[in-house]
């Protein structure tokens, strides 16, 4: 990511893309020579909001990660002397109709979720970035071809095409993956798009053009570049709406299955005896709510950061500076 | 304006075609035989059953016959008939899609209803403790799970009002009041997110419009700044807003799934629940090829409205 030090014009629209390059704020000489982790790293911390949620998310990264040594009790193991026992010393969240522990069931049901929503996110941006470059950078036939397909996709509600694609699959972990994934393709391939469309006649890469380089080369090493800050700010985007898929699928009973812990599932079981113990109920939506809430709070920052067309109108300063 | 609507119609032709052909392969894409997968789980079966379930889904003939033969059906308004209940697939989905299409206007309406004015309130009081209050409750309510939220309102209900029943849902023609009563709670949990998104959009517009040039001359002139915001700000900063809620009008549709089963609502999201959970593979691909019609139906008209709305904008 080094050599595409291209000066982006302040024309291209609503994608943030060919921004990456431009600082949020005036440089000091010393930013400038630092290299991209650094920039990175000083812009999270100007944006607060953006901290904070990038915060929240690696704690529950961290809880997935760290779940076998966190947990007091064996997520599956079942208690029938402990059945349905409020929260307590022992039981720092109670336990569920099987006696077992819903703090270990939530720290362990981290991984399902974050698993599911990265996973998810990630094949999305494999399929549908290189289908939004080749469309955006080919044009013509490929872009109309390629392009009217993302269409017929989005033509379905989200819910729904999750829904069709686990009917077809089987109701599996690897199957919400592909599911989710599946919905977040043509949302990728579009942002892309746009953002090749955007930086794709700036002079750095008519001048690549002018000396030969080849398509591949000018691909990978000049556009691609330029256009992960769009990728990245849809991805944090997509990760809130992920979790929130995942859960939904899993409170439907359409992925993890039991006796594996996930945050719908338990949500779900818990709803027969909620009235004896509400504590079944509750723990496993706030933990869902404070991830998707990191997600939202990244997401937002880091398009203040990226796309600060935008930055007047949401962010702090007043926005008659434009 | 005609000429606009008809060539945005051709457009749609492509798209309806690849979703019918989308639909149609679903049972075809499924790993292994649908037969197979359908006749699993019983344990005597002959030849003859097998070659007659084949039959019944259409799979003896090659595939660009069964597509024809499909979607031909398809267009005159029959999708096929139920594997489980052996009642047409129409006729079921027709008898649940007005609850799911209540709810989700009932859903729109309280979104726009709540969520344009507390927008246009944060917008102008930008920058004060009430715009900070209101843009925390934004994230909040955009990070609700809009079926936790639900099921917190049934066991608040259970708990401390155990004397409010909710009730069977009933039509709305039936009893309106009844009605009402039923599927008001529903609708508040289904719009937390969607009154987020929508205060947020209109705030982030009215913003926007407020910092425009014309505004300022506006002021200039001096004119009251009732007069600027009603005449000036809203009716520019409200256009975009009419877009992201037409967006979300089709969304809905295809979302009220988990809903309908935290409030056990004889909806279509339930009729498809089940289907899946039945591999009643004729109603899975009748529920998906409807919603998503309308889906993009609903997404045209949204359009329409919007070159209606705004002038300036025309796609051509």
């Amino acid at each position: 990511m080094t050599n595409a030090t291209s000066p982006s014009t302040a024309s291209s629209k609503s994608s943030g893309a060919g921004r990456e390059h431009r600082p949020a704020h005036d440089p000091t000489p010393q930013q400038e020579r630092a290299g991209q982790g650094t920039r990175w790293v000083s812009l999270l911390r100007k944006n607060q909001m953006a901290l904070v949620g990038a915060l929240i998310v690696v704690a529950y990264c961290l809880m997935a990660l760290l779940a076998p040594v966190l947990a007091p009790y064996d997520p599956v193991e079942m208690d029938f002397l402990a059945i349905l026992q409020p929260p307590d010393r022992t039981h720092l969240l109670g336990t569920d109709e099987f006696g077992r522990d819903v703090l270990s069931r939530l720290l362990y049901g981290a991984r399902s979720t974050v698993a599911v929503a990265f996973g998810a996110v990630l094949l999305a941006i494999a399929v549908g970035v290189p289908i939004g470059v080749a469309a955006g950078f080919v044009g013509q036939r490929t872009d109309t071809v390629l392009m009217r397909s993302m269409d017929v996709l989005m033509a379905f509600p989200a819910l729904l095409l999750a829904l069709a694609v686990i009917a077809i699959l089987g109701q599996s972990t690897i199957n919400i993956v592909i599911a989710i994934g599946v919905v977040y393709i043509p949302q990728f391939a579009r942002v892309a798009r746009a953002a090749v469309l955007s930086v794709k006649h700036l002079e750095f890469v008519e001048a690549g053009r002018a000396v030969g380089l080849s398509a591949g080369t000018l691909v990978l090493r000049h556009i691609v570049p330029n256009i992960w800050g769009a990728v990245i700010v849809q991805g944090s985007i997509s990760l809130s709406l992920a979790v929130l898929y995942e859960s939904a699928l899993t409170f439907l009973g359409m992925g993890t299955q039991p006796p594996m812990p996930s945050w719908g599932l338990m949500l779900s079981d818990g709803r027969r005896f909620m009235q004896l113990a509400p504590w079944t109920v509750v723990s496993p939506g706030v933990a869902i709510m404070g991830l998707v809430l990191g997600f939202n709070l990244l997401g937002d920052g880091l398009r203040d950061i990226l796309d600060p067309r935008l930055r007047g109108a949401v962010g702090n300063q007043s926005f008659s500076s434009k | 304006m005609t000429r606009y609507v008809v060539v945005r119609l051709l457009q749609l032709a492509p798209i309806l075609l690849g979703v019918s052909v989308l639909v149609f392969l679903m049972i075809h894409l499924i790993p292994g035989d649908a037969v197979d997968i359908l006749m699993g789980t019983q344990v005597s079966r002959t030849e003859a059953q097998v070659q007659e379930l084949r039959r019944l889904l259409g799979l003896d003939q090659p595939l660009h016959v069964q597509y024809w033969d499909w979607l031909s059906r398809a267009l005159r308004g029959d999708l096929g008939v139920s594997l489980r209940t052996a009642r047409p697939v129409a006729e079921e989905i027709a008898a649940r899609l007005p609850l799911s299409a209540q709810l989700t206007v009932m859903t729109l309406a309280l979104a726009v209803l709540i969520g344009v004015p507390l927008g246009i309130f944060s917008a102008v009081r930008h920058n004060t403790p009430a715009d900070s209050l209101l843009r925390i409750l934004g994230l909040i309510g955009l990070s609700i799970p809009d079926f936790w939220l639900a099921t917190m309102m049934v066991l608040f209900a259970s708990l401390y009002w155990p004397v409010i029943h909710l009730g069977q849902y009933v039509p709305f023609w039936t009893d309106p009041g009844h009605n009402l009563r039923v599927m008001l709670p529903p609708a508040i949990a289904f719009s937390s997110g969607l009154i987020a998104i929508v205060m947020r959009f209109t705030r982030s517009s009215v913003l926007e419009v407020l910092g425009a040039e014309y505004v300022r001359t506006a002021r200039a002139k001096g004119l009251h700044e009732a007069v600027v915001l009603g005449k000036h700000v809203l009716r520019n900063a409200l256009v975009p807003v009419v877009t992201v809620v037409g967006f979300y009008a089709g969304y809905l549709l295809g979302g009220t799934v988990v809903i309908e089963e935290v409030f056990a609502l004889p909806g279509m999201g339930r009729l498809a629940l089940n289907a899946i959970a039945q591999r009643d593979y004729p109603m899975i691909q009748g529920i998906v090829l409807v919603v998503a019609t309308l889906f993009v139906l609903v997404n045209l008209a949204v359009d329409v409205l919007y070159a209606v709305l705004n002038p300036r904008i025309r796609y051509d």
